[in-house]
């Protein structure tokens, strides 16, 4: 009976052995890209009378990382009409996201907030397969000389008959912040 | 399953001596205790609910002695006339004072020892067949659970969770994720058939993890039968129009007196659709489960060897109204009720969502030395694979953001000696732990947590000294932790960090009884649990909450010292109070402190680092009843907790709100065909939880985040048994949230979103042959 418990002891301990150091180590992580990593979003205004583009954008190289976004402004003439585009990028990857939004356009708006010094109205110049807005072509009509923040946000899936939303009100609409970007803007 | 031996003799005048044998406090009926009278030489058994009856002759006294394994016998007098006598007896737990080090053992040995034939079942398990794991086990006092919706639930011990709880499941440490939040135990609930809540820190016996507590899964022992025997369950309810159904069979080979194979087969199903909070959809809270276990073993008479697999997978569907960007997001839908995207009733799930499978293999030998004790070896592999999905942009969505695969592997050896000099017996054991974790590629995001292994192994001993109303005990274990960690840094390198970390854990405990009415026990423990791998490099959004968490590399283990008090009273086998008050001080407490917001080009987000403190965290549980006459009976169960940051001056995030829950319960026995019918109605009130710390994002944007205020909701139940020919059915109705009461809890991840679940119908049939 010993001999039958010692022996059976024996090879649970062998299996252990076998177990214990049979086994492989940590496996080499596979880099993964940030696929949806947005870098850059570049907005252009085109005077409509013709005219010098000018140009904002915001440019932050690691998305959600620690890297702070740097931003390039612009200067506005006053009582001028602006076509203005919009663009999305991955600088990283070179990857050119505004036509991913296109493919996507129901899912996608893009919503302007500005604060109440500046003076500027604006209205979207696009459309969805619904006849909802998109905001990749906006048209901006800039009034007297003044200066404050222009908000630009894009959302993915917001709810585009929320109250607000066509009018550029993001506030109801809900869905989940793809890019918020704040320009200071100057008129004069 | 009846089990009762009638053998008397048949005297002149014989009288019906019957009755009730139930758990003290808890009033639960005990199955197979034995009803034993010295003077006649015979007994009888209680069947599974508990009753017992035999003939004895009048006109006399007996003495009679009342014995189960797992509670304290008693001894009595009864004094029988003319007249059947009809008694309830009530016995107390096995003193466990270790309950952490004593009683999962001792359990198993007496099982078999005693050779009971059939299923332990409790009640209390049968009413909750409906609910998850956690939502079962926080109806105990002291255990509470935590959601991430209605659908996700992880169970939390005086304030502890996660990665300082832990799971043991048929004897095997479950290896899952379980640093997430919103990452639920990995179990199937219907393969258990006991559930034990381990209050006390419990690293001794279950490991470092099991720092605030441990829980344990048991399936029914697995004992030659010559029958075939077997159980269906069928679970309907109302929120979520979902069903469960649930189906096992076992049955052996009895080879010969003294060998026999044994085996059993068990599968469970649940689907669900959205469900309702009080006046709104709550959209994708589906969820689907399928779940099979397998098991089987060879017992001889000093030899048990046990096999035993389960496969568990699920699909589990996140509100839709919780998935947000930045802390904008947030705010806007703080104020949105319904919440954004909230649309009817659907089956369907879809992103966010969690896909999670877990499989587990496990073997065992067990070997009886009656001479000088027994051994067990337990070897088990487990495969955890993740995948979570979210709301993503280009046709990404059908992409897992997060897809983790976790292997572990654990073996024991345990060896449990016979008592020595007297009334010395304990245990000695060595354990060891594998996990393997990676990063299944291809998710096109950076990932939350990096590849890691880990190798742990540890040391323990437990001993415990007993006398007839004292004892002492005392346990002491030593584990070592190595973690090999790959992953690359931000100039997109290979690093390799590794981690090497000691820990101890040890305990000293004892109880003294007063009288037989008035007992009281104590232990002290402190426990070491070294960083986990999100605490250590956790990396990343979470998008149910808008905050980036960092982890710390510097790390070093918590240290834990939690004093455990329990006293319980008695008086007159009518009021019974039970009162459990705990203090415990952790040095280098791991918590998440909020950082300064940074700035990205999809707005600002809340920063929390892990960082380590000095807390305090205290509380008791409260457990009373009152039988006002024959089967009717009052309870009450309160619990306050309060967890403080010494070093900060500030509450603890995250701690459970007071309650308080008060049920009357009225049974009633062999009337209209039912062998038993049972009622219970019940009111919970959670009160607000006032000492909840100002957040950062609260900071940040200068807004308040109301805490969510107290509520009080009722439930209603009837539980019917009816004894049919070899077999029994039960049949349950519920009603959870009788008042359709509109509310959020504190400990609801997604409460700033959506409330929680409105009124829910229940039905249950469960048949056992």
């Amino acid at each position: 009976m010993k001999n039958q418990t010692m022996s059976i002891l024996r090879s649970m301990l062998l299996l252990v052995a076998v177990l214990l150091f049979s086994q492989c180590n940590t496996e080499d992580p596979e880099p993964e890209n940030e696929e949806e990593l947005i870098t850059t979003l570049e907005m252009t205004f085109t005077p409509v009378g013709g005219g010098d583009d000018v140009s904002f954008s915001i440019f932050d190289e690691d998305g959600d990382g620690p890297i702070e976004p740097v931003y390039t402004n612009g200067t506005l003439a006053p009582n001028t009409s602006y076509n203005v585009s919009i663009e999305v990028r991955n600088d990283e990857e070179n990857e050119d996201i505004t036509a991913e939004i296109v493919e996507e356009d129901e899912e996608h708006q893009f919503f302007f907030q500005k604060s109440n010094g500046l003076d500027i109205e604006f209205a979207y110049d696009d459309a969805d397969g619904n006849g909802n807005p998109i905001g990749l072509a906006t048209v901006f009509i800039t009034g007297e000389a003044s200066d404050g923040s222009l908000v630009v946000i894009l959302r993915h899936e917001p709810n585009k008959s929320a109250e607000g939303a066509v009018n550029g009100d993001p506030s109801n609409a809900g869905g989940e912040t793809d890019i918020q970007a704040t320009f200071d803007v100057v008129i004069e | 399953m009846m089990i009762a031996q009638f053998g008397l003799a048949q005297e002149k005048c014989s009288a019906l001596f019957s009755g009730q044998v139930l758990s003290e406090v808890e009033h639960q009926p005990i199955a197979f205790a034995s009803i034993y009278l010295p003077a006649l030489g015979d007994g009888v058994q209680t069947d599974e609910n508990g009753y017992f009856s035999i003939k004895i002759s009048c006109h006399d006294k007996y003495e009679v002695v009342i014995s189960q394994v797992e509670f304290q016998s008693i001894t009595t007098y009864i004094s029988v006339d003319i007249q059947n006598l009809k008694k309830d007896f009530y016995l107390e737990q096995k003193n466990n004072i270790l309950s952490a080090v004593s009683v999962h053992s001792h359990k198993r040995e007496e099982v078999l020892l005693s050779n009971v034939e059939s299923v332990l079942s409790t009640r209390e398990l049968r009413k909750l067949k409906g609910k998850s794991l956690s939502e079962s086990v926080s109806t105990l006092p002291g255990v509470y659970n935590i959601k991430t919706g209605p659908g996700i639930n992880k169970p939390m011990i005086h304030g502890l969770y996660g990665s300082r709880i832990q799971v043991v499941n048929n004897e095997v440490s479950q290896m899952g994720q379980q640093w997430g939040v919103d990452h639920a135990p990995e179990i199937d609930p219907f393969v258990a058939s006991r559930i034990t809540i381990v209050k006390g820190a419990s690293s001794v016996k279950y490991g470092p993890r099991a720092i605030g507590g441990a829980l344990l899964l048991e399936p029914e022992p697995l004992l030659p039968d010559s029958l075939i025997h077997g159980s269906l369950d069928l679970v309907g309810f109302t929120n979520g129009r979902g069903g469960i159904g649930s189906a096992m069979i076992s049955g052996s080979f009895l080879l010969n007196d003294e060998k026999s194979i044994n085996w059993r087969l068990q599968s469970s199903a649940k689907k669900s659709g959205d469900l309702q909070a009080a006046n709104y959809n709550l959209t994708n809270t589906g969820s689907e489960e399928l779940n099979f276990s397998a098991a089987a073993n060879y017992i001889k008479q000093d030899l048990q060897a046990d096999l035993f697999y389960s496969r568990f997978s699920t699909e589990i569907g996140i509100l839709r109204g919780a998935h947000i960007g930045n802390v904008d997001n947030f705010f806007e839908a703080l104020d949105q009720r319904p919440p954004f995207f909230t649309e009817d009733f659907s089956y369907e799930i879809n992103n966010p969502k969690q896909n999670v499978v877990h499989q587990l293999l496990k073997a065992k030998v067990h070997l009886d030395r009656s001479d000088y004790g027994d051994f067990d070896f337990i070897y088990a592999y487990q495969q955890n694979t993740r995948q979570e999905f979210d709301v993503r942009r280009g046709g990404r969505s059908n992409k897992p953001s997060v897809d983790l695969q976790l292997d572990s592997h654990v073996a024991k050896l345990l060896f449990h000696h016979e008592p020595v000099w007297g009334n010395l017996s304990g245990e000695i054991g060595l354990d060891y732990e594998y996990q393997n974790n990676k990063n299944v590629p291809g998710t096109g995001t950076t990932p939350l947590i990096p590849n890691y292994s880990s190798f742990q192994i540890g040391t323990f001993i437990n001993e415990a000294w007993a006398e007839e109303n004292w004892s002492l005990e005392a346990g002491l274990r030593f584990d070592a932790i190595g973690i090999d960690v790959l992953k690359f840094n931000e100039d997109d390198e290979l690093i390799n960090p590794q981690h090497q970390y000691n820990m101890f854990s040890g305990i000293v405990g004892g109880g003294y009884d007063f009288s037989a009415n008035l007992k009281y026990k104590s232990n002290l423990s402190w426990s070491q649990r070294a960083p986990s791998i999100n605490e250590l490099y956790s990396q990343g959004l979470h998008h149910s909450v808008a905050a980036i968490e960092e982890g710390d590399d510097q790390l070093s283990p918590e240290t834990s010292f939690k004093w455990l008090h329990s006293v319980q009273y008695n008086h007159k086998e009518k009021l019974r109070v039970k009162v459990d008050a705990y203090a415990s001080r952790i040095q280098n407490y791991i918590y998440l402190e909020p950082e300064e917001p940074r700035l990205t080009i999809r707005g600002a987000f809340p920063v929390y680092q892990y960082r380590q403190t000095l807390a305090d965290i205290f509380g008791m549980d409260i457990m009373g009843s009152y039988e006002f006459f024959h089967h009717l009976t009052f309870n009450t169960k309160a619990s306050i907790i309060r967890g403080n940051d010494i070093s900060n001056e500030l509450p603890l995030i995250f701690m459970p709100a007071d309650r308080w829950e008060n049920s009357l319960n009225w049974r009633i026995s062999n009337v209209l065909g039912f062998k038993e019918i049972d009622f219970a109605l019940s009111g919970l009130q959670v009160f607000e939880q006032f000492r909840a710390p100002i957040t950062e994002t609260e900071a940040y944007e200068r807004a308040t985040v109301p805490v969510p205020e107290g509520y009080f909701i009722t439930n209603f139940s009837l539980d019917t048994t009816r004894k049919l020919e070899n077999a029994q059915l039960n049949v349950g109705l519920s009603i959870y949230n009788l008042m359709n009461t509109d509310y959020t809890d504190y400990l609801n991840r997604l409460r700033f979103y959506a409330a929680e679940t409105g009124r829910n119908f229940e039905l249950r049939i469960n048949y056992i042959f």
